[in-house]
């Protein structure tokens, strides 16, 4: 596969102080999406644009396509091909969308209206094509923007809180639409605090905190690394006694914890073997079993658990 | 590359276009109608007073090629257009560019516009819409304001705090100095004459160090 990023011990400082970014090193390739995650001030935005090129890293290899982001030549041939929408960007009120997008159409160097069209139709947008943007709800002109940095079909999208303001229904509709775009072979960095992107549309994801790159792997790999200690659950088809589930449950092995609830028993337990003789036991007793499986945290729950072990 | 140039122009002039037409009026009325009619209605020669006018469109002008491109060029940072439109492969200097012809523009359609409300007024300054100077100096006093905004623009976003006050004064000191100089000499001919290509080279030179080293940073809020 295509590298589309390649970043290599980038370092960055504002002050020649202290490092805002230390010693990262990143790469996406050709039809992968990845989230770039961490708290407030962990310096996703700042990596952001010194992959752009709009701020200069004191040390480091950055290559784009192959071309060197920080070379002003070189710089026109990565912007041609990607799209770029920055955190917190506003509209220009006095505009109509039909304007806000001719100005995009023509930097783009857009000719075919057909992808405009289709745009305009996934955000739900023909109605107020000629409408201000200044009318719009922040979720409306979040999809504007949206609308614009993906009119050229770019081979590489850079986003910064994309779904910001946006409801569940938009959100799924555009990570419909950039799932289609990574089929057809375009990467994407998303700088993000929403979960839902997160494990709806990114293959990898990139944890950074205090400029430092803590975590990368995928969603599931998170999980698995943040649950402290390993845990079983068994959810029964049917709601049994929390009573009757505990007589079943005595004798067994030595778990560190077992949690029974109505439908649900969660072991803690380093050894699996427990874990399966809890299965066993409770089979033997005649409930049916739904599923048996390790149980993982949720994204948020792993990315917070995470954060708080580092 | 001009295409490119030109969309952005246009989309500046659509997005302030409620702004240019108060300050327009405003000002023109402000200006032109209430302030000229008080020096019609005093003792002064036609002459002086055709001169009167024709200073005021020129200023008139002059302000709103300042103000424009700096406004522009401060309110894509702030609302983040210009981190947009400068990563979609448009380069720093075209970006500046493009607010340069706007501040060059509006001026021209200004002082223009205020030159032939005013010339209704008075017989003397049709007479002289003959002289080709009237025209080129509305021109090149746009050229000049224009520059001068721009650079204003550049020093707001790129620089400190302490280096942004000595270079507003560096800049201004001698356009404010013209000015000081015209109402001494009180001979807008002479002002005319040799002050504004000194302030035209001033201008561009301004214009041109300012845009040298300018980066997309510089536009990042």
């Amino acid at each position: 596969m295509n590298k589309h990023i390649d970043a290599i011990n980038v370092d960055f400082t504002y002050d020649n102080k202290k490092l805002v970014l230390n010693n990262v090193s990143l790469s996406t390739y050709q039809g992968e999406s990845v989230g770039l995650v961490g708290p407030n001030g962990a310096g996703k935005t700042t990596l952001v644009r010194v992959l752009l090129g709009i701020l200069y890293p004191k040390n480091g290899n950055i290559q784009v396509f192959g071309y060197n982001p920080l070379n002003k030549k070189e710089r026109e041939k990565i912007y041609g091909q990607m799209g770029y929408l920055p955190e917190g960007a506003d509209v220009y009120p006095q505009l109509t969308l039909k304007q806000y997008i001719e100005l995009f159409k023509t930097l783009h160097e857009v000719e075919d209206n057909s992808t405009i069209e289709e745009l305009l139709d996934m955000f739900d947008l023909q109605d107020v094509f000629e409408k201000r943007l200044g009318t719009f709800s922040k979720g409306m002109k979040q999809k504007a923007k949206l609308l614009t940095i993906l009119i050229h079909s770019p081979k590489l999208l850079i986003m910064d809180e994309p779904t910001d303001g946006l409801d569940i229904a938009s959100k799924e509709e555009t990570i419909e639409y950039m799932r289609k775009l990574k089929k057809k072979g375009t990467s994407m960095l998303i700088a993000t605090h929403d979960p839902y992107l997160v494990e709806n549309l990114c293959d990898r994801i990139i944890m950074i905190n205090k400029g430092e790159i803590i975590f990368e792997g995928t969603t599931q790999q998170l999980q698995e690394v943040a649950q402290n200690e390993p845990c079983y659950v068994i959810e029964l088809m049917e709601k049994v006694k929390k009573e009757k589930l505990e007589e079943i449950l005595n004798n067994i092995g030595e778990p560190q914890k077992i949690i029974v609830e109505e439908n649900t028993i969660k072991i803690w337990t380093d050894d699996e073997n427990i874990a399966k003789n809890v299965y066993k036991k409770v089979v033997d007793e005649g409930l049916i079993v739904k599923n048996f499986d390790r149980y993982l945290p949720t994204f948020s729950q792993a990315y917070k658990n995470f954060l708080e072990g580092k | 590359m001009l295409k490119k140039v030109m969309s952005i122009v246009k989309t500046d002039l659509l997005s302030s276009k409620i702004f240019v037409l108060m300050f327009f009026l405003m000002f023109g009325l402000g200006f032109g109608f209430l302030y000229g009619l008080i020096v019609r209605f005093t003792q002064v020669s036609e002459l002086l007073y055709s001169y009167w006018l024709q200073g005021a469109a020129f200023l008139l002008g002059g302000l709103f090629s300042l103000m424009f491109p700096f406004s522009f060029l401060l309110t894509d940072k702030r609302i983040k257009a210009g981190e947009m439109i400068l990563t979609s492969g448009i380069r720093p200097f075209e970006y500046i560019f493009s607010k340069w012809i706007n501040g060059v523009f509006l001026g021209i359609v200004t002082a223009y516009t205020y030159l032939i409300v005013y010339t209704l007024l008075t017989l003397p300054l049709y007479e002289q819409y003959g002289n080709i100077s009237v025209w080129l100096y509305v021109l090149l006093i746009a050229i000049i304001f224009a520059s001068l905004g721009v650079t204003l623009g550049i020093i707001f976003t790129k620089v400190n705090l302490l280096r942004k006050i000595l270079l507003i004064i560096f800049l201004f000191v001698l356009p404010i100095l013209s000015f000081v100089l015209l109402f001494i000499i009180s001979n807008t001919g002479i002002f005319l004459k040799f002050l504004i290509p000194i302030l035209l080279v001033y201008s561009l030179l301004c214009f041109f160090l300012s845009v040298r080293n300018v980066e997309i940073k510089d536009f990042v809020a």
